[in-house]
């Protein structure tokens, strides 16, 4: 009774599926502490991080994206279809904040890109002399992005704090496939 | 010892750079640098993810795979063969014992401690086509074709013949001496081979016009056989027939009438006996222009063959009688052919003959009428020694001009001739798992062989004229006394030569003489310096 009454739900209130790219320093890291809640059933497959995290009837199904420029061109095929980028800065390291907002501007930039929604997670916020979100909003140029969705929530990746709600953001914001 | 492929992408990333420049150090010939085997290597373990990975729902094509993993210095090819290899199988870690079904995967006896990965044993194929076992005795699969026996690996052709070095002092001495003979004109017969391409090259004169002059510097009788016709179209004429050959300067021309050539070839070589001709009646000319003869390695069919290779994509087989026949019927071609495609006048010599040409070319009529036969007595008739030197002057620059342009050409071949062997390299690497992929790799290897073997008949041609005129080029500014000799110019050349060091020996004060003018001016006139470089013309020795 209660399994047909939560189908009938998702019929009804649509059961979403996103993908998403995670980019930057300690994705993997996140993308364990969101998998941490879910039952762990196959053995990993060599290779990258592509985890399917369901949270509030949304299946994200994330790639961990990365590497050096030389080899940004190969993830281009995954730009297709992304609805969302996940981009985790380290909030402390104020040396590669400049680094960080041109790698995010030159992955947006790409056509396929032109349509996801942006959750930046300042990352680390647990450490002292961390930078607000307000900081990394302004450091990042997020601000001159008028056509784009973006949010930026303060998140720790050890403890767990702050990704749900970035997940939450995601999903209310994205387009019912 | 342990060591697992990290999870981390940026991990991944680290290590597969480091992988890849230790695989390009092992294997330097597979990759033009270590970036390529990084970004490839980088694209497989993608590639992996994305076929094996329970979490990604719609796969990568094959199509996908190729146009995503765009990388300079992987053909395509490669990429579609790389594709069915890694998506034939998951990635494991040999220590794993048990696979995603829970079955226990690897028997004890092929177990391995080191953690590598190897491909999970396929229980339904034969074992000899298992991935894992394949990779773990490195043995081939029944699938692995021999790429080796279908893209040769180096170039087989030498436009030196079987010769280590191009005597082309000794040959130029053959050009401007040859022999001249008096035509009334050239008529070319009908030509079933070649229809009408050779119909742009017939130049008939009439009787009425005046004698013309053929300087004759070899004849002889060849086996030939048509093997390709223009446009690189199979020789419907498959079997071999003998001809009469004739080469001077700028053609060869073909005699099928045996009694005719025979009863007319002394003649035709002896200087003593009259040479005036009626109207020759080739059954064929082919022009020497952008032409050359090599000798083909890989062709041992029969013994004192090479191979004419003409500019429309004809290719003629020729036999000689021996080994020394062949070689002189390749060095001299290609000298006629080389002087002919640059536009270029053979050069004069300041010998006997010189003046015997200009005798004769003195009467051969009108000078305007530059026809094909004219060009046989273009050597230059004025002989004082400014108007040498001048010339020297010009014509270093021309040659110095042609043999820049030609080492461009040269250096953009090469460029895509390693190419191909990378390619070819990375092809022999391959082993395949399914026959479709064994099958792709004949068809991918059978066009890449047809190419490495265009991209070496080119590189041949250009090779030779580039080494005729460069040497052309020393003797042009510096003399032709001097001797190549394994890649050293001697004018120390051995007994067989010695009526020759004679001759030249009395000579060499006057050549003296212009040498130091003419290093006089060339030092003063920074755009006639001749470099001599060391490596090309190595170190002469004077006696």
């Amino acid at each position: 009774m209660g399994a047909s009454v939560s189908k009938a739900l998702a019929r009804i209130f649509g059961n979403k599926e996103m993908r998403i790219l995670m980019l930057g320093l300690d994705a993997a890291a996140i993308l364990y502490k969101l998998k941490l809640n879910q039952s762990v059933t196959t053995i990993p497959t060599v290779g990258f991080n592509v985890e399917t995290v369901t949270y509030k009837n949304v299946k994200f199904n994330v790639w961990d994206v990365g590497g050096q420029d030389k080899i940004r061109p190969l993830w281009r095929h995954y730009y297709t279809g992304t609805q969302g980028l996940i981009f985790v800065v380290d909030s402390q390291d104020r040396d590669r904040i400049d680094e960080a907002r041109q790698e995010l501007h030159r992955i947006l930039s790409d056509r396929e890109m032109k349509d996801c929604l942006l959750l930046v997670f300042a990352n680390k916020q647990d450490l002292p002399g961390a930078m607000s979100p307000a900081e990394v909003t302004e450091k990042l140029g997020l601000h001159r992005m008028k056509e784009r969705s973006w949010y930026v929530h303060p998140s720790c990746a050890t403890t767990g704090e702050g990704l749900f709600e970035g997940l939450n953001w995601l999903s209310q914001n994205a387009k019912t496939k | 010892m342990d060591c697992h492929l990290p999870k981390e992408t940026q991990q991944i990333d680290r290590v597969m750079e480091a992988f890849a420049k230790r695989y390009h150090e092992c294997n330097p010939d597979l990759f033009p640098s270590s970036d390529t085997a990084y970004v490839l290597a980088f694209s497989m373990l993608m590639l992996h993810t994305d076929a094996f990975n329970k979490s990604v729902k719609r796969k990568m094509t094959k199509e996908e795979f190729v146009k995503n993993t765009k990388i300079d210095g992987i053909p395509p090819e490669i990429l579609e063969i790389l594709y069915d290899n890694i998506t034939f199988t998951r990635f494991i870690y040999a220590d794993d014992d048990v696979d995603v079904n829970g079955q226990t995967m690897l028997s004890s006896s092929h177990k391995s401690r080191h953690s590598i990965i190897f491909g999970l044993l396929d229980r339904s194929s034969c074992f000899k086509n298992d991935p894992y076992f394949v990779i773990k005795h490195k043995i081939r699969t029944d699938y692995t074709p021999s790429i080796e026996h279908i893209v040769p690996s180096e170039n087989p052709f030498s436009y030196k013949g079987t010769l280590p070095e191009f005597d082309t002092v000794g040959i130029h001495r053959a050009f401007t001496t040859a022999h001249t003979i008096r035509i009334t004109g050239v008529r070319t017969q009908r030509n079933s081979e070649t229809f009408n391409q050779i119909s742009s090259s017939i130049h008939p004169l009439g009787d009425d016009e005046g004698s013309f002059l053929l300087k004759i510097t070899k004849a002889g009788k060849l086996s030939r056989k048509v093997d390709l016709l223009e446009g690189k179209k199979s020789g419907v004429i498959r079997s071999w027939s003998q001809y009469g050959m004739i080469l001077s300067g700028s053609q060869i021309m073909m005699f099928k009438d045996d009694d005719w050539f025979n009863s007319k070839i002394s003649d035709l070589k002896d200087p003593s006996k009259s040479t005036i001709l009626p109207t020759l009646k080739p059954d064929m000319i082919l022009m020497t222009s952008d032409s050359v003869a090599l000798h083909d390695k890989s062709y041992t069919k029969y013994k004192h063959v090479f191979r004419l290779v003409c500019p429309k994509g004809n290719q003629y087989l020729f036999q000689a009688e021996n080994e020394v026949e062949m070689n002189d019927w390749i060095t001299k071609i290609n000298y006629a052919a080389t002087f002919k495609t640059v536009g270029l006048k053979m050069r004069h010599t300041r010998s006997s003959s010189l003046n015997h040409n200009k005798s004769l070319s003195t009467e051969s009529g009108p000078p305007k009428r530059h026809t094909f036969l004219q060009s046989f007595f273009n050597y230059q008739q004025s002989c004082n020694d400014d108007s040498k030197i001048n010339d020297a002057h010009s014509r270093a620059e021309v040659l110095k001009a042609k043999i820049e342009e030609l080492e461009g050409k040269i250096k953009m071949l090469r460029s895509q001739f390693e190419t191909d062997i990378r390619f070819r390299n990375n092809l022999i690497i391959m082993i395949p798992y399914k026959a479709i992929t064994r099958d792709r790799m004949i068809q991918v290897a059978t066009e890449l062989g047809k190419r490495i073997r265009a991209t070496s008949l080119e590189l041949s041609r250009l090779d030779c004229y580039n080494e005729i005129l460069e040497k052309d080029l020393y003797s042009t500014t510096i003399g032709d006394n001097f001797y190549w000799q394994n890649g050293s110019i001697n004018s120390n050349h051995g007994h067989n030569r010695l009526s020759h060091i004679v001759t030249s020996r009395k000579k060499h004060h006057r050549r003296s003489k212009t040498h130091s003018k003419y290093y006089t001016s060339a030092a003063s006139d920074d755009d006639v310096n001749i470099k001599v470089r060391p490596v090309t013309f190595g170190s002469f020795h004077h006696e």
